[in-house]
């Protein structure tokens, strides 16, 4: 019974960067959106739900210092893939994948948001610009900005891990 | 593009399940009193129009954007060496007879060069497992494609315009055929070429 969880959760887990905040964020998200229902409009209701995710995550972290620490701490644990070894072919893509999670998780948040909703939840730039609360020009530079950032990042994360 | 896929996260089970049990929760309590069920049921009338609405929105879109992408792609796809156009040609009158045999219908073909909009020729293209006529139109140095295609029984245009990494897409509907029409250029122009293509 809860429309566009998935994306709400999506959204919220890359931003918060761990389960347990990421929870708290679709939780509280949802509540808020069934408090301020009234306010929308009924045009696109994953965007408004989207954006009242966005919101959410950003007033947590405000709020709570711990959460800014605890998320710190996590970037620790993120780059530890020590994980169960499979077939190498298995590894090699689960290493993969860790590689694009750190890069991702090391941008800054402006540019992990718009690159989750362009390129996972496949918004328009208007979509996102709504979200977001910037102009389409900006939502255009921005995205470029953080393809180019995250390629860099990801590239530096190739050469660090063996 | 070789841009690694980015991780989607899937919501962990049991979420859904401790949202809802939240969101139930929740009503109650900040209501000092009076009729909190009625308020409720009113609460809940109005979601689950929301997500009839968003659902049927989201397949909605889903099929739009399906196409949409296919057409970005079969833009890309032409402006590769030599694939642009299979019959080259300025002359509305080569280009349109030459669709017939190729395609089971007769795509309208405008030459547009007095407002600007040259014709460079047409080719057979294959978007989203359908076939459509591809009028491929110059404006200076960009390259216009305009996909046609008969419109399916029950199918209505759906998003005039669209934006993807740079290009720019606008669609109209006229006689039964869906226009799609990418380009690299501004959205201003490429308005302005569905007017001209469309005169009142």
């Amino acid at each position: 019974m809860l429309p566009h969880l998935d994306a709400a959760w999506n959204l919220a887990r890359h931003l918060a960067r761990n389960d347990h905040d990421a929870e708290d964020v679709v939780q509280e998200s949802y509540l808020r959106a069934l408090r301020y229902f009234d306010a929308f409009q009924g045009r696109n209701a994953r965007g408004w739900l989207l954006a009242i995710v966005r919101h959410t995550a950003y007033t947590r972290r405000r709020r709570d210092p711990m959460a800014a620490i605890t998320t710190e701490f996590n970037d620790e644990l993120h780059s530890d893939t020590t994980g169960p070894a499979g077939p190498e072919r298995d590894l090699e893509r689960r290493e993969t994948a860790g590689r694009v999670q750190r890069a991702l998780d090391r941008l800054p948040p402006r540019f992990r948001e718009v690159l989750v909703l362009r390129e996972l939840e496949e918004l328009t730039y208007e979509e996102i610009g709504r979200i977001v609360r910037v102009p389409i020009g900006t939502v255009m530079s921005r995205l470029s900005r953080a393809r180019a950032r995250f390629a860099q990042t990801l590239s530096e994360e190739g050469g660090g891990t063996p | 593009m070789s841009q690694p896929e980015l991780p989607r996260y899937a919501a962990p089970p049991g979420l859904r399940e401790r949202v809802q049990a939240a969101v139930r929760r929740e009503p109650a309590r900040p209501r000092p009193s009076g009729r909190p069920s009625a308020w409720q049921t009113g609460v809940a009338a109005a979601a689950v129009v929301l997500m009839a609405a968003a659902g049927w929105f989201f397949i909605q879109r889903g099929v739009a954007n399906g196409e949409l992408a296919a057409i970005f792609d079969a833009h890309l796809r032409s402006l590769a060496p030599g694939h642009l156009a299979d019959v080259a040609s300025t002359d509305q009158h080569t280009v349109k007879p030459w669709f017939a045999g190729k395609l089971t219908f007769s795509p309208p073909v405008v030459d547009a060069a007095a407002d600007g909009f040259p014709l460079v020729g047409g080719r057979v293209d294959v978007v989203d497992g359908r076939e459509v006529a591809a009028l491929v139109y110059s404006r200076r140095s960009h390259i216009i494609n305009l996909f046609v295609r008969p419109l399916g029984g029950g199918e209505r245009a759906v998003r005039p315009g669209a934006a993807l990494r740079g290009y720019n897409v606008v669609r109209w509907s006229r006689d039964g055929m869906l226009f799609q029409a990418v380009s690299d250029l501004n959205p201003q122009e490429l308005a302005l070429f569905r007017e001209v293509l469309t005169p009142k």
